[in-house]
């Protein structure tokens, strides 16, 4: 039994029942759908039959069974015409129908007859048929009412808008190149030539592609499939000749069984490992064949899509993504509808004028991309509910983009960042689903790019605000404090001329004058302290390095706060060693850091206590150490207590501890700008050290802007 | 072919002609997944647009107080309810002078309540009216969501008052949009008397394959009875030799003989789908069903409001509003009645999104796209039946038309009638009649309802009365309570003489009178219409 003659038509019967099975769970019952499953039965049927006659013991036999074929031929090409017409709507003319019924009923009729078919006839691959008086005329009304299917389908494509629908015909064009084809070789056997009739196989591919195109809702651009089929064929047969002369060399050459044996496995894996670059090649090549000219352009809209682009950088971004999608699509415009504070905009250019179109964030078309963030072709706002109610203002904002698809540009967080609006292409094409894809997924591209943008313009108009909130801040408290110093002097000064003049007074005035110089002097230093933090917030404070005596500054400093330790019954034990060196620093600022300090542990220490200031020498660099007994700092507030303002997170209980708490967070803000040390010593609870360089001839040639001076806080 | 009016193009319905039964569903009947929230959003959105076409206008300035509300809560608050009065010295001879433009066409109303009115449809309205028309047609032939079996070249026969009626100017731009075949030929059919036209239509339809029938209910109750009766006696005929017409008469024949019951109409035709006209179609949903194949699918249709305000789903239950034909308030029934004892109280309105089950509203409606009227009051009470379908899966209120507000017969402050109850009423006692009117009428000071029918067997009127009287208590539960605890019997029939109702129709057809005011209303009908119709009862009986 020649295999390849009889099994094709089994193999029909059995695809066709199972894509039978497939259309009934579709869940779709139209007429098409009916039509189509007629002419699957009917296949399948056909299948049947032509199994019989290829199989027939004899010629009689398969005379039988071939002229049950012819009907069965005519009946398919009956039901495969009616469901072109009613699939497409398309209909040429009313009578056509009818006259296809009735000529296709009329061969249907004479296929018992040995008009169609009078004998049949032995081949080198089986049975043929030997063609009756009417044989050509019915082949004829077949072919006739085949091409008028074809005709049928390649209306409807020209027409459908969609190219989603488009699509679906063409899956069924290519369908019918193949049974096409197929038809071709059944005539080569009866030239003489030696192939066998390939209608079957034809008709298989046909009822595949049909199915796939009327039952499957979401269907992959065809022109995908043609491409990587191309790839793939042209790659395989490659392959397969390569191999195939590889095995004859090898059967040539090599005469022992598993050496060759050995020889193919190693070809094979070779094979698949060196192969696989080849095969990128391949599908590059036919992308290349496919593209053309766009293919660059693609490539060159994935490179510029890498990367990423600063706010400054993305109007030369954006016109070159523009560009690049026209070019690569053949689109005529692009437009791309950027977020700004005002909606999305774009300017166009519709006769030389520039014109700015904004859709406002409220548009329909903009709440349906952030509600759904698909692509819309033009012809769907007329199916969207939501979208055929736009007013005549909106309608004219669209008509003015020009646009044919509306591309959301959105991030993964689902924020619509922008919209891009597609032209029509060039020669009044369709976009395909391909291109909506490249388009789809350029725009989710293009979302991370405008998102990183955005977000980085946004952080720094942040920045910027809150630097220019706190300059604002910053002169308003110098400001103050100026405006508050000036009178606060003339008070002092008058207040101390009010003293000496009232010498005589009764000790009531005396008490009363006093109040007046400790209140002002008292405010003078916050208000000091204050202009003293704008000062350092504005900029950096000049300083005035020199070489001092430490020592010097600590008796100044002590005689100045001598009074408050008194009041307060607490004892200030100095310990600083006469052969301390001179340290490299700033007169002023030293005495006013060691000035806060000591008074920050006179405020905190309880009263009575001891407060001990200790300097030596460690190393290049002398240490100034404070030791007071105030409230314990623990870890949580070490860091805290250097900032403005901050007294503690007890300070709401402490109301009758004065100050404003800036007298450590100047301190250390002039320390800082020593690049020394300041702090709280990490083995001890309330402690601060500040080691720096002392002027000894070992480190003269340190550079003075380096030095300063260094001190440690130690609270118990 | 495209219309041509003056200046202006309609053009062809492209996703129609497109054969994207995807995109056709979508387009036409999409509006139905619509969730309350968005169809809101779209009320809101073409309210909107409306005051800003209309702020310019004489009449806009006039009703909104030279004023522009921005939102709903101002427009509500700045624009008082209307009635046509209010628009009839600026529209009423078809003015254009105080309106956005000039219309498209102006269509009237078939001016039921006595008074016509006409009402100027724009290009936008047209579009509108066509869309939510073509929804109708598509859901009236489908038993599944997205299932579409129409297409153009569609063959409907339709029996529709001729332009410039609304309903004439809708189906005459509705076929250039959707290029539909109509029978009989709108061009013939306009010139057409109405009784000549329906009998020319079926003819055609015997003929030719027919889709879709669209007829007032009334008429095809009529129609099948006459027909069934008519073909227990009926003879083939010269007119039956047409093929087509003898396959389908012997088909109908053979259908009738397998169910054991004289032929009907749906032996004869198949159609698509029935589409029934008037505040009856509810009560004879089952008697169509029975006689034409399938129970009859309803569109809701106003003319001020420019077109269709609420069509059937596909399950031809309730009716769902279209979101863009008009702004939707609606007055508590309540409020509706005391307005109506009280014109100077203003009743309060809700929103669609504030409607409740069960609850009855008076519809009040302002036009989209340049139309003039402004919370106008329809006078059509609704009832919310359900705030969704669970069987369709629609997320918007459900509604079916309850009554004419103006329609409503108060008596003895017990219960208001209306033309459906008392239509069902006289459906419910399978009494076979031409046509009837009724009346509150009084004896002394003590009213009564008083009925008039025309009746096509013989009866007497105490037994006629006893069955009408009977249903009438059994719908309505405030009617029995008169009876039960006044003791008073409020009904009364008059039996009128065979032909009354036509002949009526044909004198006041030659005295030329327009379509509308051709029948006698069926409720509260005018004293001269009522002295017309009783002398020529009179002139029945004599004869």
């Amino acid at each position: 039994m020649n295999y390849l003659y009889v099994l094709p038509p089994l193999v029909a019967f059995v695809f066709c029942s199972v894509l039978v099975y497939a259309v009934l769970r579709s869940s779709t019952r139209s007429r098409p759908h009916q039509l189509f499953l007629a002419y699957l039965v009917a296949i399948a049927l056909w299948g049947l039959v032509l199994f019989g006659m290829r199989n027939s013991p004899d010629v009689e036999y398969a005379l039988a069974w071939d002229r049950a074929v012819m009907g069965f031929s005519a009946l398919i090409v009956l039901l495969l015409y009616h469901f072109t017409v009613a699939y497409t709507g398309v209909v040429l003319k009313q009578w056509l129908l009818p006259t296809a019924y009735i000529s296709l009923a009329l061969i249907i009729a004479l296929s018992p007859t040995s008009l169609l078919i009078p004998q049949m006839q032995m081949k080198p691959y089986g049975y043929a048929p030997v063609p009756g008086l009417l044989f050509p005329l019915a082949l004829l009304i077949e072919y006739i009412w085949s091409v008028l299917a074809i005709v049928n389908l390649l209306l409807a494509y020209k027409k459908a808008k969609r190219y989603i629908l488009k699509n679906r015909y063409l899956y069924i064009l290519v369908g019918f190149l193949a049974m096409a084809l197929g038809a071709a070789f059944d005539f080569l056997p009866l030239l003489g030539l030696p192939v066998y009739p390939g209608s079957i196989i034809g008709a298989i591919i046909f009822c595949l592609l049909t199915t796939i195109a009327i039952v499957r809702y979401a269907l992959l651009d065809i022109r995908i499939i043609v491409r990587k089929g191309t790839a793939y064929i042209t790659m395989s047969s490659l392959t397969a000749l390569l191999y195939a002369g590889a095995v004859i060399l090898i059967n040539r050459f090599l005469e022992e069984r598993v050496e060759r044996f050995v020889t193919y496995f190693v070809l094979l894996v070779l094979g698949i490992v060196l192969l696989q670059p080849l095969w990128q090649r391949m599908q590059r090549l036919v992308d290349w064949w496919f593209y053309g000219n766009r293919y660059s352009h693609l490539n060159t809209l994935q490179q510029l899509m890498n990367k990423t682009y600063s706010l400054e950088d993305l109007p030369p971004f954006i016109a070159s993504i523009k560009d690049l999608l026209c070019a690569a699509l053949q689109a005529s415009r692009c437009h791309l509808l950027l977020l700004s504070s005002s909606g999305y905009s774009d300017t166009i250019e519709p006769r030389g004028e520039k014109i700015t179109i904004t859709l406002g964030s409220n548009h329909p078309l903009i709440t349906w991309f952030e509600k759904h963030g698909k692509l819309l072709r033009i012809n769907e706002l007329a199916s969207i509910p939501q979208l055929q109610t736009l007013t005549v203002k909106q309608i004219n904002q669209l008509e003015a983009l020009e646009g044919i698809l509306y591309v959301p540009v959105k991030t993964n967080h689902g924020r619509l960042v922008a919209m891009i609006t597609m032209g029509e292409k060039k020669r009044h094409r369709t976009y395909t689903l391909e291109e909506e894809e490249i388009l789809t997924s350029a725009a989710s591209r293009l979302a991370v790019n405008l998102e990183n943008s955005y977000l980085y313009s946004e952080e720094r108009s942040l920045r910027e605000q809150v630097e220019r909130q706190d300059e604002k801040k910053t002169e308003f408290l110098h400001s103050v404090a100026h405006e508050l110093k000036t009178p606060l002097t003339a008070i002092l000064s008058s207040s101390e001329l009010l003293g000496e003049d009232l010498s005589t007074s009764t000790a009531m005035n005396k008490r009363l004058i006093s109040n007046i110089q400790q209140s002002a002097s008292s405010m003078n230093s916050k208000v000091s302290e204050l202009l003293d933090l704008a000062t350092m917030q504005i900029g950096e404070p000049p300083i005035k390095l020199e070489p001092l005596s430490i020592g010097k500054v600590i008796t100044k400093v002590e005689q100045q706060l001598r009074i408050i330790f008194e009041n307060m019954r607490q004892t200030l034990i100095l310990e600083v060693p006469k052969s301390l060196p001179r340290v490299n620093a700033d007169r002023e600022k030293l005495e006013q850091v060691l000035f806060n300090l000591l008074s920050n542990a006179n405020k905190y220490s309880p009263a009575g206590s001891e407060i001990a200031l200790r300097a030596r020498r460690k190393d290049t660099k002398v240490i100034i150490e404070i030791e007071d007994s105030g409230p314990i700092i623990n870890e949580a507030e070490r860091t805290k207590i250097f900032d403005p303002y901050y007294r503690g997170k007890d300070a709401d209980k402490r109301t009758q501890v004065p100050g404003l708490g800036l007298g450590l967070a100047i301190s250390k803000n002039w320390w800082n700008y020593t690049k020394e040390k300041f702090g709280l010593k990490a083995n001890r609870q309330r402690e601060t050290s500040l080691p720096f360089p002392c002027q000894s001839r070992a480190r003269k040639r340190m550079k003075l802007s380096k030095s300063f001076c260094g001190y440690s806080q130690d609270r118990r | 072919m495209e219309t041509h009016f003056e200046n202006v193009t309609v053009p062809k319905d492209e996703v129609f002609h497109s054969n994207d039964k995807e995109a056709i569903w979508s387009r036409f009947c999409g509006f139905l997944d619509l969730s309350l929230g968005e169809f809101m959003d779209i009320q809101k959105r073409m309210l909107a647009e409306e005051i800003d076409l209309v702020a310019d206008t004489t009449i806009g300035k006039k009703l909104m107080n030279n004023s522009t509300p921005h939102n709903i809560d101002e427009f509500r608050k700045i624009v008082p309810l209307t009635t046509y009065q209010d628009y009839a010295p600026y529209i009423g001879n078809c003015q254009e002078d105080a309106i956005v433009g000039k219309p498209l066409y102006w269509a009237r109303t078939s001016g039921g309540g006595g008074t016509v009115k006409w009402a100027p449809y724009y290009l936008r309205n047209d579009e509108v009216m066509s869309k939510n028309a073509t929804a109708g047609l598509i859901m009236s032939t489908t038993r599944h969501k997205g299932e579409v079996n129409i297409a153009p070249g569609t063959r409907a026969l339709l029996n529709f008052p001729p332009r410039p009626y609304t309903s004439g100017w809708g189906v005459f731009v509705w076929i250039q949009r959707n290029s539909m075949n109509v029978i009989p030929p709108l061009e013939k059919a306009e010139k057409m008397p109405f009784p000549e036209r329906i009998q020319l239509g079926f003819m055609i339809a015997l003929r030719h394959r027919t889709d879709i029938l669209s007829c007032i209910s009334s008429v095809l109750i009529k129609m099948g009875e006459a027909f069934t009766e008519g073909t227990r006696t009926m003879k083939f005929s010269r007119s039956m030799l047409h093929p087509t017409v003898l396959f389908r008469v012997i088909r109908g024949r053979v259908s009738a003989a397998r169910h054991r019951r004289p032929m009907l109409p749906r032996d004869l035709w198949s159609f698509k789908g029935v589409i029934g006209w008037g505040v009856d179609t509810e009560i004879y949903k089952d008697k169509i069903a029975y006689y034409w194949g399938q129970k009859p699918y309803e569109l809701y249709v106003a003319t001020e409001a420019g077109g269709m305000i609420a069509i059937n789903g596909w399950n031809k239950k309730a009716l769902t509003f279209t979101p863009d034909t008009a702004f939707y308030e609606f007055i508590p029934e309540d409020e509706s009645l005391k307005s109506k004892d009280d014109p100077a109280y203003i009743p309060s309105t809700l929103l669609l999104d504030q409607v409740e089950a069960g609850k009855r509203y008076e519809l009040v409606i302002t036009s989209f796209y340049g139309m003039p009227f402004m919370r106008y009051r329809l006078g059509d009470l609704i009832e919310v039946v359900a705030l969704k379908d669970d069987e369709t899966g629609v997320n918007l209120p459900q509604i079916v038309f309850h009554s004419r507000a103006d329609d409503l017969v108060s008596l003895a402050g017990f219960t208001w009638l209306n033309e459906k109850i008392v239509w069902q009423a006289i459906a419910q006692t399978n009494l076979k009649y031409n046509d009837w009117t009724l009346r509150k009428e009084y004896v002394t000071k003590d009213p009564f309802l008083h009925l008039y029918i025309e009746l096509r067997e013989d009866r007497k009127e105490q037994e006629v009365e006893q069955l009408i009287h009977d249903q009438l208590k059994l719908i309505d539960t405030d009617y029995a309570d008169i009876e039960s605890m006044l003791g008073i019997r409020p009904l009364r029939v008059t039996l009128l003489s065979a032909g009354s109702f036509q002949r009526y129709m044909e004198e006041k057809s030659k005295a030329g009178h327009d379509l509308a005011r051709l029948r006698v209303r069926h409720i509260n009908a005018s004293d001269d219409s009522m002295e017309d119709l009783l002398r020529l009862n009179k002139q029945g009986e004599q004869a």
